[in-house]
């Protein structure tokens, strides 16, 4: 019986040392791509992320993560009333299934803007939602992009914009050297927000709005920064450039600003004296 | 051959008339009521959050099928006597064990090329434009399941309880999945023991995200040998789990 057992044994640590020489061969030619996972920025959310890493799903929280900053971002900070919370949920879940246009108006009607309420905000967590998400996947860019443009311009706070974009341009640096000969074009977007950001910070507009346009023509520019150069045309009166923003944002279909971009189309068509067939 | 092939399409029909298709339409409901809850509030990353929701819940439905079923594949016919009408007859216990093994993966792989299909169909319904990232991840996400199947199937015939037996697997998908963060962490230990520990976890256990390419998505220049070489080791760590499971079986008294 012993000499049954032993020979077991000898098996299994046969086996067990097969295993182990065959992934240390394996493991030689495999650079893991992403670093390790650091403990959550938003300690409400450790047990979530922790879970993601823990199943392999990390770029699915990367996009949880994204989601819920997204909320925290849409979400007033200080709390609304239970009418108009009602009233929202409705509309929105309305909205969801298409139900609901919002921006039908009808001339002499009085139009509700419980928007204004829930309008404004300091949303101090903002950077740690954002390193939340670049901890899961350092190559979720987007989230340079929006984090940068609504921190530096919606936020004021250029100083956290920048050291965002500063990580961004880190880990890019860092995945260009380590995996790849070609990190194509996202690469030199965060330089262009960079001095974007810094020509804001000393309030040089006239430097800062031609390197604007040239990120709002990128494909993966935010719409959030393209309002952003809307704005400032509308502010400096160009009208036809304000337009075509703002008709592009229309066009990309995006729930958060379909009804602010129909909106502001009529707005601006109007000033400018001519027929929008976009909107009819 | 023939032998092998019988039972695994026996395995196959019996697996697609029990569970999968059960699965399958939930994953369908799910994730077409996520696609468009997902698009609503995703802002313009909506495409990609639905990607990873798609490709996420493909993996881990096709997780729990595999690893239920795969600890009831044996043990479900010992309860029921119904393995002595097989073994009964002209068939070695290896051809048997072959054939169910691969009865199960068919039926598993069939419902993940199902949930693709769906899940692709709703992608292209919101502008979703086709990568070959796309199978090679599924490709991936499969050999991921063929090596869990390969030791849920080695555990049941381990361990008398199918509680313990799915307990062990899921253990081992978990530590695959963190063998990184274990690494990382023996690597920076200055205390021997837990380098020495973290260095055994990290290459005994089955490296799972050597597959998980919907992980690495943005990665540039990552496929290339990758496929290959994954595929290589998904395939030798199926084939001895399953050798394991074979010498088990050959051993087990009913």
């Amino acid at each position: 019986m012993l000499k049954r057992n032993s020979g077991y044994y000898i098996f299994l640590v046969v086996i067990i040392i097969s295993i182990m020489s065959c992934n240390y061969l394996f493991s030689r030619s495999f650079t893991y791509p992403l670093p390790p996972a650091r403990i959550s920025t938003i300690p409400d959310y450790t047990v979530l992320d922790l879970s993601t890493v823990l199943a392999g799903m990390r770029r699915l929280g990367a996009g949880i993560g994204w989601v819920q900053l997204l909320q925290y971002y849409g979400s007033p900070e200080t709390p609304v009333d239970k009418e108009t919370e009602y009233k929202v949920s409705i509309d929105m879940t309305k909205y969801i299934f298409g139900l609901f246009k919002p921006e039908k108006e009808h001339p002499g009607e009085k139009h509700e803007h419980y928007e204004e309420q829930i309008e404004g905000g300091n949303y101090p967590q903002l950077l740690n939602y954002c390193y939340r998400i670049i901890d899961q996947d350092p190559f979720f860019f987007y989230v340079y992009l929006y984090g940068s443009g609504a921190l530096a311009w919606n936020l004021n706070r250029t100083d956290e914009a920048l050291s965002l974009l500063a990580l961004g341009i880190q880990n890019m640096e860092k995945y260009r050297e380590n995996i790849t000969t070609d990190l194509h074009q996202p690469f030199w977007q965060l330089n262009l927000y960079v001095s974007a950001i810094v020509y804001k910070k000393r309030g040089e507009t006239e430097k800062m709005v031609p390197l604007l346009e040239m990120a709002s023509k990128q494909k993966e520019t935010p719409n959030l920064v393209k309002v952003i150069l809307a704005n400032i045309y509308q502010v400096e009166k160009k009208y036809q450039e304000c337009l075509d923003i703002w008709i592009s944002v229309y066009n990309s279909k995006d729930p958060e600003y379909a009804a602010k971009a129909r909106e502001k189309i009529k707005e601006v068509s109007r000033i400018l004296n001519i027929h929008n067939d976009l909107l009819n | 051959m023939k032998k092998v092939f019988s039972i695994a399409y026996y395995t196959f029909i019996e697996n697609l008339r029990n569970k999968i298709f059960y699965i399958i339409v939930l994953f369908g409901v799910v994730i077409v009521g996520a696609s468009m809850l997902m698009a609503a509030i995703s802002g313009e990353q909506h495409l990609r959050v639905l990607v990873d929701f798609g490709l996420g819940s493909i993996e881990f439905f096709a997780l729990i099928t595999i690893g239920f079923s795969a600890v009831t594949l044996v043990l479900e016919e010992i309860d029921s006597k119904t393995i002595y009408l097989v073994l009964s007859r002209p068939i070695s216990r290896t051809k048997y064990l072959i054939g169910r093994y691969s009865g199960l993966l068919a039926a598993v792989f069939s419902g993940m090329v199902l949930m693709a299909l769906v899940h692709l169909a709703i992608l292209f319904l919101n502008g979703w434009h086709f990568t070959l990232k796309y199978p090679f991840a599924i490709l991936l996400s499969a050999e991921k399941i063929m090596i869990i199947g390969a030791l849920a199937l080695f555990f049941s015939l381990f361990s008398t309880s199918a509680v313990s037996s799915i307990s062990f697997t899921v253990f081992f998908w978990i530590l695959g999945h963190f063998s990184q963060e274990i690494n990382f962490i023996a690597g920076r230990s200055k205390n021997v023991v837990t380098l020495i520990v973290g260095k055994f976890i990290y290459f005994l256990v089955p490296n799972m995200q050597y597959f998980n390419l919907r992980d690495f998505w943005d990665v540039p220049n990552f496929l290339g040998n990758w496929i290959i070489i994954s595929f290589v080791y998904g395939l030798i760590y199926s084939i001895v789990f399953l050798a394991l499971g074979l010498w088990l079986f050959k051993y087990k008294e009913f």
